[in-house]
């Protein structure tokens, strides 16, 4: 259970919680003057990052009140999987708006000191206020530490899907006839970027049986030895399929650089421009190219 | 266990198609070296086929272990070609820095038998 692991990491016992709840029932009277003052501290340390968090006076209530709500159930400190779950639509929301975590976590830090100091009744003895402030700020950090980790679990699995999305979109393998696909490559051709054209290229291969692969290069925009090495590793596993890999749009700068740079291009067949490319795809599929 | 995972030589013309199926154990790549030679010393071929599509799982070590089947193979007069290798397990030998430019491929048994059978 999620709850138990974070209370387990942060070290945070029954005591701990009976603690906060009891320090709650003493400080919650001040939720309005609490809201107030984290609100105008703020609107002064996040500069104009406040006007875009709140733009508008209802987003401003909004927000407001999720963070009555929220802090409400802080001092309840019931730490239940409904609890764990409002923390997560927290990170989420948070993630969603892609609100910047630094913010979320200086708000916290300025929670914490406004609750156990601006905002402290009066009348505790220095061992109370000691050992509700270990209290406190324990369970601070584990709701911090969980809102954090799913926002950073959303995000990520933000990220995951916009890269797939690029990779598909950035692979567009064509069937020019039976038997020839081609391929664009454009921009930059990095080792994660040729693994994944590679995994696409031979799953192509196999599927739409291509006899001939032709790799067109003129929208790379850097072709270096690390490039040119990807180039190879695409024509060995397609060949391995049975499969010939013919690269084109080998501009004379790229033919010098490869020169210069002594990569040894081995058995890769390799075509100035994609016309000459087809003439030697429709070769091989004993197609005549038409002229 | 013999049965499981053992190739069964088939003839086609003056080739010899052998598919290969399952993991491409040691076992399998030492009975599968007995029974082509032993074919190929008695019945002769000019060519030989081996069938690598149901092949799911292949590292450079099993690649390198066919490599000794393909070339006794060759020693003998054959010639011999691979088709049918999965896409996963191109991508892995190539990932892996397999060596993996000494076999002769093609796309498929007929496009292979045609290529032997050809001039």
């Amino acid at each position: 259970m999620k709850n138990a692991e974070f209370r387990r990491l942060f070290d945070v016992s029954d005591q701990d919680l009976e603690q906060v709840r009891a320090y709650g029932k003493r400080v919650t009277p001040y939720m309005d003057a609490f809201v107030e003052k984290l609100y105008t501290f703020l609107r002064r340390a996040l500069e104009e990052h406040y006007t875009v968090h709140f733009p508008d006076p209802g987003t401003l209530q909004r927000a407001q009140s999720a963070i009555r709500r929220a802090w409400f159930e802080f001092w309840e400190a019931r730490w239940d999987e409904a609890y764990v779950a409002s923390r997560e639509h927290i990170g989420n929301t948070h993630a969603q708006l892609q609100l910047d975590p630094r913010h979320y976590l200086a708000a916290m830090a300025y929670s914490f000191r406004l609750w156990t100091d601006d905002l402290a009744p009066q009348g505790l003895s220095d061992e109370e206020r000691r050992v509700t402030i270990i209290a406190v700020q324990r369970v601070i950090a584990m709701e911090g530490a969980l809102v954090v980790d799913t926002y950073h679990r959303r995000t990520t699995e933000i990220i995951d899907q916009q890269s797939r999305a690029l990779v598909d979109m950035s692979t567009p393998i064509a069937a020019l006839s039976q038997g020839v696909l081609m391929l664009p490559i454009v921009g930059i051709l990095d080792s994660r970027r040729a693994q994944d054209v590679m995994r696409r290229m031979l799953s192509q291969i196999s599927e739409k049986q291509a006899v001939a692969f032709i790799l067109d290069i003129s929208g790379v925009a850097v072709v270096d030895t690390a490039v040119a090495n990807h180039l190879i590793r695409m024509t060995k596993g397609a060949r391995l399929m049975g499969c010939t890999v013919i690269v084109s749009g080998v501009s004379a700068q790229v033919a010098e650089t490869i020169v210069e740079l002594g990569i040894d291009v081995g058995e890769m067949k390799t075509t100035g421009n994609l016309k000459d490319a087809l003439k030697v795809a429709f070769r091989l599929t004993g197609v005549e190219a038409a002229t | 266990m013999r049965g499981e995972g053992r190739a069964v030589l088939q003839r086609v013309g003056n080739a010899v198609l052998v598919p290969v199926q399952g993991p491409v154990t040691h076992d399998l790549l030492a009975g599968l070296r007995r029974d082509l030679l032993g074919h190929l010393a008695q019945a002769g071929a000019s060519g030989v086929v081996f069938d690598l599509s149901g092949v799911e799982v292949m590292d450079a070590d099993d690649f390198a272990q066919l490599r000794r089947v393909v070339d006794a193979a060759t020693l003998m007069g054959a010639t011999v070609v691979l088709v049918g290798i999965q896409p996963g397990v191109a991508a892995g030998l190539v990932v892996l820095d397999a060596d993996i430019d000494w076999p002769r491929t093609a796309l498929t048994v007929d496009s292979a038998l045609k290529e032997l059978q050809g001039p």
